[in-house]
């Protein structure tokens, strides 16, 4: 029997923060992973999609490379160098995180945990007591009735990070974040791609006037955009799939692989195994219930991350990760989610934070939005990245920012001044105040801002009558 | 018919408000009668009657701001015909016109009267003066709280506003929608990073009224209004601890020297300890004049005249009446001037002169058996002197112990204007002419 102060299950994006954090806070600590620490994030999520994002973007650019004045001849894709690129960049992360742990004096449990009562939590034979546990096991696409995956024509995200070589004509069901990236990467890659999402718009989530745009784009560059569509049937063969779809154009299509980019599960099993420990678990996707401390209905059992069913976003967890670790020691700490930047890598990049307009409007505040296109940034133009705008999104009677969206070429990293600006409660006012630098496609925020206050000097005024 | 007027109230005074009146038209009045109360920047005052007979005419409504020397009455024989009225203001003072209110503050839209009117009911009235500040300052004058009669703002209100407001850390959008909603933000705690005050909070503080449960019943607190003494004093205190940089020097005098000299009869008087001690410093002060200065933002004034305020506690509250030019007093004068002084404060009968213009003062506990303590400067003094009881204390004089009556005293100095060097040599020298008794 191991004791300690904090357990905590899981060592994904959520986890491993908390662990250092609970550490940090002088508590004995003790992680349990029964993979790689990292978790899905590290291992088969966000990181290693960036690297197909990246040569993806790097693909385009090169095949690009005679309008920026460089001849390149004989481009190729090296579906296994990328592969291999993406393993050391994995392996670096973990490398990463492993570290941390040992400095930080945080033990590595290997194997599958179940928590048998509070307080403890069982991996394999040997039991683990801890005042407090800290449940961070993530969550999984769920099988779909219609929708199984069978590995090899119908796959899911971990399967798409390995595939060598790419086959020629895929469909993808589900344009939400993920769908939509590798929608892109393999549009890139030159696979044909059709993109088919039930709800009326790509990236449902997102602002819907930038992803009407997205879609614009994505159908110039030859990806077969089909929203507001179900798929009625799919029928699986060895080498190829025929899938029936019924929306504004009902026909059946015929694919040599299918992408499931829809349906998500908590992998809760960790605490609903055990008859009467009396963790609640809410909805179709069995989220783990939290209070707004991250405590679950059993006292000194706290749950972040994907296993509450939240934000489904890695930083989403790490933030919860650390308000966990604050109050699993002794802490009085809350979570707040009001400023929760987020980025789809599609190509071009759709970043927000705050509200979208049709959120706010919908709350019954008195909206009033400031737009900025990229078109009008000399630095868009140099890197030829035209495609973009910024929409901020304010009160009209505070002018308080409640969300900016941005559209374009480096929207995600862009979106970081506008979610600093937002924890600070700034208004449009402060934005469009801040002197930012020449040129950059940082500019077109203060444009936006500018533009709100109808005072935008880079937006053509309006004619006279 | 004689006319009533508003009398000078004070050398800074140039206008007051009408609170009251406390004799009707018909009334018969007496000269030195109580007529009306007002309300200048400093105080309110009641108005004596310059005439007797019959009360026939007030010029002046109340709630009205008038200049000095306007005629606010007219008092004759019971009998007496009327004179013409038009050339008598009875409407808005002059300078209420030059008010108006500019576009950029939040007032309500003010017609000429507004200031002539009462207030409306839960809106505190604003006086012209402290309407043109706050709009000079770019404030919400409503913002303010009112340390007048019946919570007027005053001038000074708004400024002391200004000066809370600046030190206040609150986010954009918090600071937007306070404005928008009326909240005064200097009653509203933050909760954000380091007590910023978020648009949360002023959302709470706009719900508070509403949710507030009427619980007096179940609780047993007791809720004190403020009086306008209550009020200047926390308003000019906080201000003071604010503004001013302070820090504190102690030294220990031997009285006895002091006493045997002063105390023992062969005066044509007898002074209190206090009275030695505010001597002493009368003459260190014309020695420092570093020490009998004030601050102007842009310069340091050192100031010709010692006007030393003496603190006075009352029941109510605490008040400073001022021995003017003191630096020409010998010690019976002081102790003449004291004493007045005292017992005018402790009657309510000072005039505003009596108690402005100081500038520098003394706070004496000693009575109450305190041994040392710090004060809060009397601004717009720099440095105030906190004194404590006399006590026989042992002390070491040639390598033998000896009794001597001994008494701390502390000054509170503002760092702006004077350096610990300074405060200190003045100590030294305040020190050493008590105990030679070299006065």
């Amino acid at each position: 029997m191991k004791q300690c102060d904090v357990v905590v299950v899981g060592a994904g994006p959520g986890g491993y923060v908390a662990a250092i954090r609970a550490a940090q806070r002088g508590a004995k600590t003790i992680v349990v992973e029964r993979r790689e620490l990292g978790g899905v994030c590290l291992n088969e999520g966000c990181i290693p999609t960036k690297t197909f994002v990246h040569t993806a973007e790097l693909y385009r650019k090169i095949r690009r490379a005679s309008e920026f004045g460089i001849r390149v001849d004989g481009v190729a894709l090296d579906l296994p160098g990328l592969l291999k690129h993406k393993e050391k960049v994995i392996k670096a992360n973990v490398a990463g995180i492993r570290n941390l742990f040992k400095s930080n004096g945080i033990e590595v449990v290997a194997g599958d945990a179940v928590v048998t009562a509070p307080g403890v939590v069982k991996v394999d034979r040997e039991e683990i007591r801890a005042k407090a546990i800290i449940i961070a096991t993530g969550g999984a696409p769920a099988q779909l009735p219609g929708l199984e995956l069978n590995g090899k024509t119908v796959i899911g995200s971990s399967k798409a990070l390995e595939m060598a070589p790419i086959p020629k004509r895929i469909a993808v069901i589900g344009a939400g974040a993920m769908g939509s990236e590798f929608a892109c990467i393999w549009n890139a890659f030159g696979a044909d791609i059709t993109l088919i999402e039930m709800m009326p718009t790509l990236l449902p989530v997102s602002d819907e006037e930038l992803t009407t745009r997205l879609a614009e784009v994505f159908t110039k560059r030859g990806i077969d955009v089909r929203t507001g569509t179900k798929v009625s049937s799919l029928k699986a063969g060895k080498t190829s799939v025929r899938l029936d779809l019924n929306g504004p154009k009902t026909e059946t299509i015929e694919v040599d692989m299918v992408l499931v980019g829809i349906g998500l599960k908590c992998n809760s099993e960790v605490v609903t195994q055990t008859p009467g420990l009396g963790v609640n678990v809410e909805g179709p996707r069995a989220g783990i219930g939290v209070n707004n401390r991250l405590e679950t209905s059993v006292r000194g059992i706290y749950a972040i991350g994907d296993v509450i069913n939240k934000t489904w976003l890695a930083h989403g967890a790490s933030a919860e990760g650390l308000v966990a670790a604050a109050n699993a020691t002794g802490g009085q700490e809350t979570i707040d989610y009001r400023v929760v930047p987020a980025c789809n890598f599609t190509s071009p990049e759709v970043a927000g934070v705050g509200l979208t307009e049709k959120k706010a409007r919908d709350a019954g505040i008195n909206v009033k939005i400031g737009r900025f296109r990229y078109m009008g940034s000399g630095r868009a133009h140099a890197i030829g990245e035209t495609e973009g705008m910024v929409k901020i999104v304010g009160d009209a009677a505070t002018d308080e920012v409640l969300g900016v969206h941005i559209m374009g070429a480096e929207a995600g990293e862009l979106i970081s001044a506008a979610a600093v600006a937002m924890q600070m409660e700034a208004t449009v006012e402060e934005l469009a105040d801040t002197i930012q630098t020449h040129p950059t496609l940082s500019e077109t925020i203060k444009e936006a801002a500018e533009d709100y206050l109808g005072v935008g000097i880079h937006t053509p005024a309006p004619r006279k009558k | 018919m004689h006319e009533v007027k508003l009398p000078q109230l004070g050398q800074s005074v140039e206008e007051a408000d009408i609170v009251q009146w406390l004799k009707k038209e018909g009334d018969p009045v007496a000269e030195g009668d109580p007529i009306c109360s007002v309300q200048t920047d400093k105080a309110e005052i009641e108005v004596e009657c310059s005439a007797s007979g019959i009360l026939r005419k007030i010029l002046v409504p109340e709630n009205t701001t008038v200049p000095v020397l306007t005629v606010i009455a007219l008092v004759g024989e019971a009998d007496e015909p009327m004179p013409d009225l038009a050339p008598y203001a009875t409407g808005a003072a002059p300078s209420d016109r030059d008010a108006d209110p500019s576009p950029e503050v939040h007032v309500e839209a003010a017609p000429a009267a507004a200031s002539t009117t009462a207030a409306e009911p839960g809106r505190p009235f604003v006086s012209p003066r402290a309407r043109k500040k706050a709009a000079e300052l770019k404030i919400c004058p409503t913002v303010a709280s009112g340390t007048g009669v019946r919570g007027r703002v005053m001038e000074a209100d708004i400024v002391g506003a200004a000066a809370l407001l600046a030190a206040i850390r609150i986010t954009p959008t918090a600071q937007r929608l306070a404005a928008l909603k009326g909240v005064d933000i200097t009653r509203v705690s933050g909760t954000g990073p380091a007590g910023k005050i978020t648009k949360a909070d002023i959302e709470r503080a706009v719900a508070a009224p509403a949710t507030r449960a009427p619980s007096a019943a179940a609780s047993a607190d007791k809720r004190v209004p403020l009086t306008p003494m209550r009020s200047i004093i926390a308003r000019r205190m906080s201000e003071s601890k604010y503004k001013a940089p302070h820090y504190y020097i102690t030294v220990e005098v031997d009285i006895s020297a002091a006493a045997t000299r002063f105390r023992n009869g062969g005066l044509p008087f007898r002074p209190s300890y206090n009275d030695i001690v505010l001597a002493a410093t009368v003459k260190a002060l014309t020695e420092y004049p570093g020490v009998n200065a004030k601050w102007d933002t842009d310069a340091i004034i050192e100031l010709a005249d010692v006007n030393l305020g003496v603190a006075v506690a009352l029941p109510t509250g605490l008040i400073v009446p001022v021995i003017r030019q003191a630096q020409r007093l010998d010690m019976q004068g002081i102790h003449e001037a004291a004493r007045t002084l005292t017992e005018k404060a402790r009657t309510g009968k000072l005039m505003p002169d009596d108690y402005t213009g100081n500038t520098f003062t003394v706070s004496n506990l000693g009575v109450y058996g305190v041994d040392h303590f710090t004060a809060i400067i009397n601004q717009p003094d720099s440095a105030i002197l906190a004194v404590g009881q006399i006590k026989d204390r042992p002390v070491v004089i040639d390598g033998g112990i000896h009794i001597r009556p001994m008494v701390k005293m502390t000054l509170s100095s503002d760092h702006r204007v004077i350096d610990g060097a300074l405060a200190a040599q003045f100590m030294g020298r305040l020190k050493e002419i008590l105990e030679a008794a070299d006065l």
